[in-house]
């Protein structure tokens, strides 16, 4: 780490969320991973009326679809290109997907059953005001509940890119997203469910497993620009990005196949509108 | 009529008042009207008060449709301020999502809770800028 580095502010590159292509390779396919146990733990009955805040390119909602029997699920996300690409490949006429804020939703009030987000609370300027706006949505004994990662250990993709970055940036901490999501922990979590008034709150870990056939497709993923850690990485300049790939390649655990398996941890939290 | 408006033509500004019920029909209707009115200038600065209504009826496919007619005159809003007020959480929902929508179409658009915060917003020289109010362009 030279000391010309250390000393240049750190500039936050913006957390890109716009392409569901890129999306996908990137945390899609892990999120897809979480979510059947996020469901399996939820225990919600069939024909029930859901909201998935923050809907991304679809995979909640789809597993929603799959498992749970749905009488319908409306999907709201703040980008346009998310929408679309949720739209068309989600083709089940109970779901629609519409544009909006996790912060002011556009649905009618007391209007479903359920309310659900993944991986998306940690991102909102506001969380509390989120979750204020799912107890809105939901009807009075409904259940409103979310999903966000293990930023400082379990989801160790994150973890061990920005251990990586940091021993090599040390000015770089505070995009570390586990320092920047200090509520994606088991308390505050708690604390964010149970202020606003709801009953019956729980937080447990959801443990899946990520497997990576090759550090190609670990690495890959990370050119796409999308979300903190790719942003980060778009943001430096070639040599520093080949000299950051070549820091992680040496960190991780490959086996004999030159394959990866890591563990994907995320928080879900939970609670029960009065 | 459920949304009615006046023109300032001395200083520049439109205020629209809602009431009632505000369905889809009703929000196109009316912007066909201003639209055609000879006193409607493109850079006037307007204000959509919303606090008076009582139920919105307005659809996402509503709004969807709206902003699609204004892209074919995005030259013409280009320049516009448009300051939405309601203290509805859904009516607000909804203006967020023409917000959000309507980005790329041309102009500044702002969502306030409150009417205070509409017209300092409209008055203010920042009411060029998209992010310079709550409520503005917001990543994830």
């Amino acid at each position: 780490m030279s000391d010309t580095r250390a000393s240049q502010p750190v500039m936050r590159p913006a957390d890109a969320w716009a392409s569901g292509d890129a999306y996908e390779p990137y945390v899609g396919r892990w999120s897809r991973k979480v979510a059947p146990l996020f469901l399996e733990w939820l225990e919600i009955p069939a024909e029930r009326t859901w909201l998935d805040v923050g809907c991304g390119t679809g995979a909640l909602c789809s597993t929603i679809l799959e498992r749970s029997a749905p009488r319908a699920v409306t999907g709201i996300d703040r980008s346009e290109a998310y929408v679309a690409y949720a739209r068309g490949r989600v083709g089940d006429p109970r779901a629609r997907f519409e544009v909006g804020d996790a912060e002011a939703l556009p649905v009618e009030t007391d209007s479903c059953e359920v309310a659900v987000s993944g991986l998306v609370l940690n991102f909102v300027p506001e969380p509390r005001r989120m979750i204020e706006e799912m107890m809105r949505a939901v009807q009075s004994g409904g259940t409103v509940a979310v999903y966000v990662w293990d930023y400082t250990g379990g989801m160790e993709m994150l973890r061990r890119f920005w251990d990586a970055v940091i021993e090599l940036d040390r000015s770089a901490s505070p995009l570390d997203e586990g320092q920047r999501f200090a509520i994606c922990a088991p308390g505050p979590l708690e604390r964010l469910f149970r202020d606003p008034g709801m009953a019956t709150v729980e937080v447990r870990p959801l443990e899946a497993r990520a497997h990576f056939e090759s550090f190609d497709d670990f690495w890959t993923p990370f050119l796409g620009g999308q979300g903190p850690g790719a942003s980060y990485v778009m943001s430096l300049e070639e040599a520093r990005r080949v000299e950051l790939r070549e820091h992680i390649r040496s960190r991780l655990p490959f086996r004999a196949d030159g394959s990866i398996e890591l563990s994907c941890r995320a928080w879900g939290a939970r609670g029960i509108d009065r | 009529m459920p949304i009615t408006y006046e023109i300032d033509d001395a200083n520049g500004w439109v205020r629209m008042v809602g009431s009632g019920v505000i369905t889809d029909e009703e929000v196109l209707t009316y912007r066909k009207r201003l639209l055609a009115d000879p006193r409607f200038r493109p850079s006037m600065k307007l204000l959509s008060d919303m606090r008076g209504i009582e139920r919105v009826q307005v659809t996402a496919g509503g709004i969807r449709r709206l902003v699609h007619e204004e892209s074919s005159h995005s030259a013409d809003l280009a320049a516009r301020r448009l300051a939405i007020v309601t203290d509805s959480p859904v009516a607000y929902g909804m203006a967020r999502m023409y917000q959000m929508l309507a980005e790329n179409v041309g102009g500044a658009i702002q969502v306030f809770r409150r009417i205070e915060d509409a017209t300092a917003w409209l008055r203010s020289e920042a009411a060029g800028d998209r992010g310079a109010a709550p409520g503005g362009s917001r990543d994830r």
